[in-house]
């Protein structure tokens, strides 16, 4: 508990500072940063967020995957008052070039749960929600603070995650079925804390104790409840609501999805009650505010927040980031979400296998014929400076790649009056992107010839010798003397073998501590006598060559020198590595992205193909960096980075920024499910139209079943040109249409009762031409479809269907030349009209 | 009395009103204005201290030693202190004096008037 009089001491100007508690031992830290979060994907009902402590210290203390407690302290006239913030594991400890400090981040008690879910519970007897939850704590090392929840009394039949969730999923399944938010406790116990509960308002923030307070809207309370198993499914879902409250505000709902607990309607019926009387009414006014850190103010505090006016409002802290010693920098948000309608959907990581039984048995006879929805998330993501490695890569499109401002990348070089340029100066002021990949080329063996000054191995675009072997037969080599040079911008590490007819003989390796670019070696006059063949191994060999357009040679070579003996064959037994799809991209940036801190900083996306910068800063009339009220996004336009199978690499040539970029992997369902990126990116990219896909694979790129269809948007009177070009296609191995006066059955058979079928008109009980005729062309129907064609007028919707006389869809010359027989009498029509 | 000590050796020639010092001022680290017109400041832990001398006119033998003790970036130098009337040693990071040069021949120099800041960045342990 944190005496409240220490909380005065944050309302006027501070002295702070801060230690860690490491082995017993104090140790200073600075420019710490504490961000705490609920609040993830616009839903705060079952997150379970660890708290990040970032900080720098000494680099000779030791701190590498320890646990600390970690202490604010604030002084109060000559003395310092301490806060203990709990205590935090180290998972991140970054050197720094320039100084002798390191930077550490490392996280509170909730990376503890970051352990594979195990469970030693007798689900034959009646286990409770709260037995499952206070055993998963015991498994985790965890005091668990909450034993009174709602649903805390639920039997749980069986154990729902055994499928290698982690214990942070099922703690995360158990928060949202009970309403509540996950957190670790400046005591560093786990509590679950339900918003409605907490009814205690920890601190009034009037404008005294903040700089500025954005103060949005008021979130509208929750009225209706769903527990859905998935809203692809009808039928599988249970809500309850409170009209009264729906009549005043309108529906709010909460909805929960796939929650693992829930997975029948039965278990479904049991939770909802408990949970909508926790959830019901939950409301709370979101804002921003800047203010001198308050550390003593936890996650999920209930605050009370008063405009310049006195007016007041009730709200909680559900992120926040302090700083120390600079504690004016530090913010507390309760954010909201954009809709005007208050929905929260949380999916489960751990819901699959539930879900599916339940289709599987309860599904099994009914019209819905198994959904196929294996959709996977299979995608990975890397951090990293300048260049960033790509590993194990699908072939396609990077899914997002971001670069991070410094102030630095991508400013420009801006020349002096008296600038004298040199033959040295490297301009600056590109933007470009270098792509790349280094993959195996096709395996094969294949004899090279050695020179007189050796073997020479070389590639167009060679970068990579890795796991290169080149053999030798002892009869090739006119003495013991085996020479090594590596034409190498790194290095190239690796063995020299003698074989007897196979079996090894010896085994030197010619680097030691030092990467090296040349080596000789001699071989032992008795191992000489006994060897057949020797085997030179680079186990590693990096030349990094950016020219890629020239044929180079000459990267490696081995050779035996002493009598400069002509043409030797030998033998590479397994292949070097080459680079292909390498190319490069100019993103045409020409203003620096800026950084104020790593919260305010300039940002380019590559995404969905598709290049945005985000400028959060500008540059004020005296060249400071300042906060822009609104980020400004300019849209480059269209930029992609496409990866080849294997690892890639991007490159931002010229600069150092961090580089985010995440990517589809390589994995055990690529050739037979599509992943949800795939389903994801076929829907955002197709404007007006719903591409669904079953996503079952045949092959690589047969899917079975498929349906495009394309909608017409509300405010659209005419049908839009991207539409009349489209088309509707479905295509399944049986396809069954039921409709009153139309049926095509499984088995191809037609049943019509009106309409119109090659040139027959469909009646009731007869096929009959009345009421049609054929449309003949004239002079002037030629000349509007000339006209048209050559782009100079437009054609009515029925000109349109008419004048495709060969009903291709497509108004082109080929239906002006059959318009010409027609009107010529060389050909007939057999375009189809109403009367 | 010594103003100013660094390595034992005891500076002189310290112009008359010409020792200035500024005692235990903080760092201040941020400044913000809150919502209701008052302003904030967080501030540094450690109080620093500024000390300006400037130096009467010295002969070149004596110039020589004097800049020697300045010759570094940063130095520990035992200084007076009124605020506590006694002397304190502090880390110091020294602003490097101008010299100006009064007269000279083949035989001998003379230098001027010259001014050196130490600003305090450190305490000695």
């Amino acid at each position: 508990m944190i005496p409240f009089n220490y909380k005065d001491l944050y309302y006027k100007s501070t002295t702070q500072r801060d230690i860690i508690v490491l082995d017993g031992v104090n140790y200073s830290i600075s420019n710490v940063k504490l961000i705490g979060d609920c609040y993830v994907d616009g839903n705060v009902f079952g997150t379970a967020v660890a708290r990040q402590l970032e900080f720098t210290i000494d680099n000779s203390i030791d701190i590498e995957e320890k646990e600390f407690e970690y202490r604010t302290q604030i002084k109060d006239e000559n003395t310092f008052r301490t806060i203990s913030l709990g205590n935090f594991i180290v998972t991140e400890v970054e050197p720094n070039d320039t100084t002798t400090l390191n930077r550490v981040v490392a996280m509170d008690y909730m990376l503890k749960t970051n352990i594979p879910y195990q469970s030693d519970l007798n689900y034959s007897t009646d286990i409770t929600l709260l037995q499952v939850l206070q055993e998963l704590c015991t498994k985790c090392g965890l005091t668990l603070d909450t034993l009174d929840f709602a649903n805390k009394n639920f039997i749980v039949d069986s154990n729902q995650f055994n499928e290698g969730e982690l214990a942070r999923e099922v703690l995360q399944a158990i928060a949202q079925i009970t309403g509540t938010i996950a957190t670790i406790k400046y005591n560093n116990h786990l509590a679950l804390i339900c918003p409605n509960d907490v009814t205690t308002t920890s601190l009034v923030l009037d404008k005294s104790k903040y700089i500025t307070a954005e103060i949005k809207r008021n979130t509208n309370p929750i009225n209706i409840l769903t527990i859905q198993l998935d809203d692809n499914i009808e039928g599988e879902n249970t809500t309850l609501r409170d009209e009264e409250s729906i009549a005043i505000y309108g529906e709010n709902r909460l909805v929960i999805t796939n929650n693992p607990f829930a997975y029948t309607e039965e278990k479904r019926e049991a939770l909802i009650t408990a949970l909508f009387d926790k959830v019901k009414g939950f409301e709370y006014k979101a804002f921003e505010m800047k203010l001198q850190g308050l550390p003593f103010l936890e996650i999920c505090d209930k605050i009370q927040v008063k405009d310049m006016n006195n007016t007041s409002y009730n709200s909680y802290v559900f992120r926040y980031e302090y700083t120390s010693p600079d504690g004016l920098h530090s913010y507390i948000q309760a954010p909201s979400i954009i809709k005007a309608e208050v929905e929260y959907e949380n999916i489960a990581g751990a819901y699959d296998r539930a879900r599916r039984t339940e289709i599987w048995v309860d599904k099994a006879n009914q019209t819905i014929n198994t959904l196929v929805n294996n959709v996977m998330d299979i995608t990975n993501d890397t951090t990293g400076m300048d260049t960033i490695e790509l590993e194990n890569c699908l072939e396609g499109y990077v899914v997002n790649f971001t670069i991070y401002g410094n102030n630095e990348v991508f400013s420009g070089l801006t020349p002096s009056d008296t600038l004298t340029p040199s033959n040295t100066l490297t301009p600056k002021g590109s933007s470009l992107l270098h792509i790349y990949s280094l993959n195996r080329i096709d395996s094969e063996s294949k004899e090279w010839e050695i020179g007189s000054f050796g073997t020479q191995i070389g590639y167009n675009k060679f970068v990579h010798a890795e796991g290169l072997i080149i053999t030798i037969p002892k009869e090739k080599l006119t003495d013991r003397n085996i020479y090594i040079s590596v034409e190498s911008k790194n290095y190239a590490v690796g063995d020299v073998r003698g074989y007897n007819n196979g079996l090894p003989v010896f085994s030197q390796t010619f680097m030691s501590d030092t990467p090296v670019q040349e080596a000789s070696y001699e071989i032992s006059q008795e191992d000489f006598e006994e060897i057949t063949e020797i085997e030179v191994m680079f186990y590693g060999c990096r030349v990094d060559r950016k020219d890629t357009t020239t044929i180079y040679y000459k990267p490696i070579e081995v050779s035996n020198l002493a009598e400069m003996k002509p043409m030797l064959t030998c033998t590479t037994t397994r292949q070097p590595y080459a680079r292909y799809n390498d190319y490069t991209i100019d993103l045409g940036v020409t203003e620096p992205l800026r950084f104020i801190n790593e919260v305010v900083r300039d940002k380019l996306v590559i995404e969905n193909n598709n290049a945005t910068i985000t400028r959060k800063i500008r540059v004020d009339e005296y060249g400071n960096l300042v906060e822009r009220e609104t980020p400004l996004v300019q849209n480059l336009g269209y930029a992609y980075v496409y990866l080849v199978e294997g690892n890639n690499y991007i490159d931002i040539l010229e600069y150092q920024a961090i580089c985010y970029a995440r990517w589809v992997i390589v994995n055990e369902f690529t050739n037979t499910f599509a992943t949800s990126v795939e389903l994801e990116s076929s829907i955002t990219q197709m404007a007006n139209s719903i591409n669904l896909q079953v996503m079952k694979k045949v092959n690589n790129d047969e899917i079975i079943a498929r349906i495009n269809m394309a909608v017409l948007n509300k405010d659209e009177v005419e049908v839009p040109d991207d539409i009349n070009n489209s088309i509707i296609q479905i295509s399944a191995d049986k396809i069954q249409i039921d409709s009153k006066k139309f049926h095509l059955t499984p088995d191809g058979q037609i049943k019509a009762t009106a309409g119109y079928l090659a040139n027959w008109n469909i009646e009731e009980n007869k096929l009959t031409t009345e009421g049609y005729s054929t449309f003949i062309p004239s002079e002037l129907d030629y000349k509007l479809l000339e006209s048209y064609i050559r782009g100079n007028s437009e054609l009515s919707n029925l000109q349109m269907y008419l004048y495709d006389l060969n009903d291709d869809n497509v108004l082109n010359v080929l239906d002006l030349v059959l318009m010409r027989n027609i009107i010529n009498g060389t050909e007939q029509s057999t375009k189809r009209v109403h009367r | 009395m010594v103003f100013l000590r660094h390595n034992n050796f005891e500076f002189k020639n310290i112009l008359s009103e010409n020792y200035n010092i500024q005692e235990d001022i903080y760092d201040v680290l941020a400044t913000e204005t809150m919502a209701d017109g008052s302003v904030r400041r967080n501030y540094g832990i450690l109080p620093k201290t500024t000390i300006k001398i400037k130096f009467g006119r010295l002969n070149a033998s004596d110039m020589t030693t004097y800049m020697s003790h300045f010759e570094n970036n940063e130095g520990t130098y035992t200084y007076f202190s009124p605020k506590s009337n006694s002397t304190k040693t502090a880390i110091f990071y020294v602003e490097k004096p101008e010299n100006s040069i009064v007269y000279a021949d083949d035989s001998s120099k003379e230098y001027g008037e010259f001014e050196v800041t130490l600003k305090q960045i450190g305490v000695v342990s």
